[in-house]
């Protein structure tokens, strides 16, 4: 007689050996059970029909589990890159936005009453990029009422006239164009890695998506209200975004909703309904459901085509990858694992967040690293670092790994200041701390 | 022995065009001494003789880098022997590449 039940035991996926990746045996549709396969996703294979089918079931089951059936809410937004994941999101919400069949005669309403696509331009700081607006025009063409907002990535530190913290070096309050030495280098300055520079962007480009769709939602709905924002991080996307960040040094943040299927953000709700379907998956239903002349564009990247071991991201990539040909189970375990992951920091009172990305800070980013890194010789004097006190170790780590710079002298985008402000910092504290930071350049302007 | 050959339409998709001279679509011929053309000796022909530069960024020994996908008239070449999969006159041989996919 055994002691346990094995039936009554809950099987968490995690707990498997994953399995290698071997030839199929079957020869049929495991949803039909006539066709003969075309697909192999994980271990199941599919004809063609079934799995453009199933791969719509598993979002529409997906939505219904998060809005009721017969809901219209005044608006949707949608973050929209123009590459696979978010073209295939597009088709995806699309079922959902257009009047439909129910029971009988009656039809169901379209779940929202307006799309609003955000589209952060990055071509300006990426070589090679371009600007796809015209290739997501196409894409939504079909949706029944549908906005555009366009944001450059470029435009998110500059024109901050009045940020005090806008810039750490040059004269606080002042564009760089009025200092006397014109010292401010952008996020994007090439003395720092492609690792720090990707992160940048996409620490950037999130932060731009949540403001754009703040700023609308304040303006149509009213101050403060909440509106649905979906992200199309697709499983693939968020392993690699997982293992990265925590060798970035952001695990202390992972949990606060960047991995995460549902989360608050600037008071809107983010939903990220992806993250268990892998980019083959929606590499194949966009070859198979999607017209040729709307299809996604992928758009260069700093590291598109560049060898693995350039950036941290792209060597990630390269193992996510390489998992993903040979155990195809284990980069969906692993986006499980993130889904699951809850931040386990201080409590809201004690909680510091970063004034650069705003997820949850550690105190004192430069203890961390000093107790971890060599950062200076031997004789060198202890410097209290006021940057170290705004940022989490991630921002503080990127910020200040330049290979050229000693010394921190980047523009920081307009809305650190708002951060620091919800933090509490006064105005003149600020101004104190910044000032601090100008000592390096005014030595530098003596010498 | 006789040389087998095959006609084959190949696309690409995912970014990988721009390793082929921004090309979408080729035509090409594979052939084979004594015996049926199979994938191998397409990706082979494909990576000595059409890409310029980065190679090692489309093949890796003697199969494609991981992240790209491969289909044969719209079906995974997973259900197709992969590699070994012979190839028929007029067969699609399509490559998509999954990296930087956002
Ligand atoms: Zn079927
Ligand atoms: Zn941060």
């Amino acid at each position: 007689m055994s002691c346990s039940n094995p039936q009554s035991e809950v099987k968490d996926p995690g707990a498997d050996i994953p399995e290698r990746r071997t030839k199929p045996k079957n020869n049929q549709c495991i949803k039909c059970k006539t066709a003969a396969p075309v697909i192999q996703i994980r271990h199941a294979l599919y004809c063609r029909e079934c799995f453009v089918y199933a791969t719509s079931g598993k979002f529409l089951k997906w939505f219904l589990s998060n809005f009721k059936p017969n809901d219209v809410h005044p608006v949707f937004y949608v973050a929209v890159s123009g590459g696979p994941s978010s073209r295939y999101l597009l088709q995806l919400l699309h079922t959902q936005m257009s009047p439909r069949k129910g029971k009988g005669s009656f039809i169901r309403p379209g779940s929202a009453e307006k799309l609003v696509v955000i589209y952060v331009d990055q071509s300006k700081v990426v070589p090679g990029a371009e600007n796809l607006r015209n290739h997501i025009e196409d894409m939504v063409k079909d949706f029944p009422s549908v906005e555009i907002i366009e944001a450059d990535v470029s435009e998110s530190w500059k024109g901050s006239q009045a940020s005090i913290s806008a810039y750490l070096s040059g004269q606080p309050g002042q564009p760089p164009s009025a200092t006397a030495s014109e010292p401010t280098a952008d996020l994007f300055d090439s003395t720092l890695s492609t690792s720090s520079q990707e992160s940048h962007l996409a620490l950037l480009t999130h932060h731009i998506i949540l403001r754009e769709a703040r700023k609308h939602a304040d303006s149509l709905l009213g101050k403060d209200s909440t509106a649905p924002l979906f992200l199309g991080t697709s499983a693939t996307r968020v392993t690699i975004k997982l293992l990265s960040s925590m060798s970035r040094g952001r695990g202390w943040s992972v949990g606060s909703g960047e991995v995460q299927p549902e989360s608050t953000q600037y008071g809107l709700n983010v939903y990220q309904p992806l993250l268990n379907t892998s980019s083959k998956e929606i590499a194949y239903y966009n070859r198979f459901a999607i017209p040729a002349h709307s299809q996604a564009v992928v758009n260069r990247s700093f590291t598109t085509f560049s060898p693995p071991k350039s950036s941290i991201d792209r060597l990630t990539e390269e193992l996510v990858v390489s998992l993903e040909r040979g155990f195809p189970s284990t980069v969906s375990t692993v986006a499980r694992t993130g889904n699951k992951i809850s931040f386990a920091g201080e409590t809201k009172e004690g909680e510091r967040l970063c004034t650069l990305c705003g997820w949850p800070a550690r105190a004192k980013a430069n203890e961390w690293k000093n107790g971890i890194a060599i950062t200076k010789l031997a004789g060198e004097e202890d410097e209290s670092n006021p940057l170290a006190d705004m940022l989490c170790y991630g921002c503080y780590t990127n910020l200040t790994d330049s290979r050229a710079r000693s010394h921190v002298n980047y523009a920081l985008p307009g809305w650190t200041d708002e951060y620091a402000e919800k933090q509490k910092v006064t105005e003149s504290e600020m101004r104190k701390e910044i000032e601090d930071c100008l000592i390096d350049d005014n030595d530098n302007d003596n010498e | 022995m006789s040389s087998v050959t095959r006609n084959l339409n190949v696309e690409f998709g995912g970014g990988l065009e721009i390793l082929f001279n921004h090309q979408r679509q080729i035509k090409l011929v594979v052939s084979a001494q004594g015996r049926n053309p199979t994938v191998r000796d397409l990706i082979k022909k494909l990576a000595d003789e059409h890409i310029n530069e980065r190679r090692e960024l489309f093949i890796e020994g003697d199969t494609v880098r991981p992240g790209i996908l491969v289909l044969i008239n719209d079906c995974d070449w997973e259900l197709r022997d992969e590699l070994d999969g012979e190839l028929e006159d007029g067969d699609v041989v399509v490559f998509i590449s999954t990296l930087h996919g956002g």
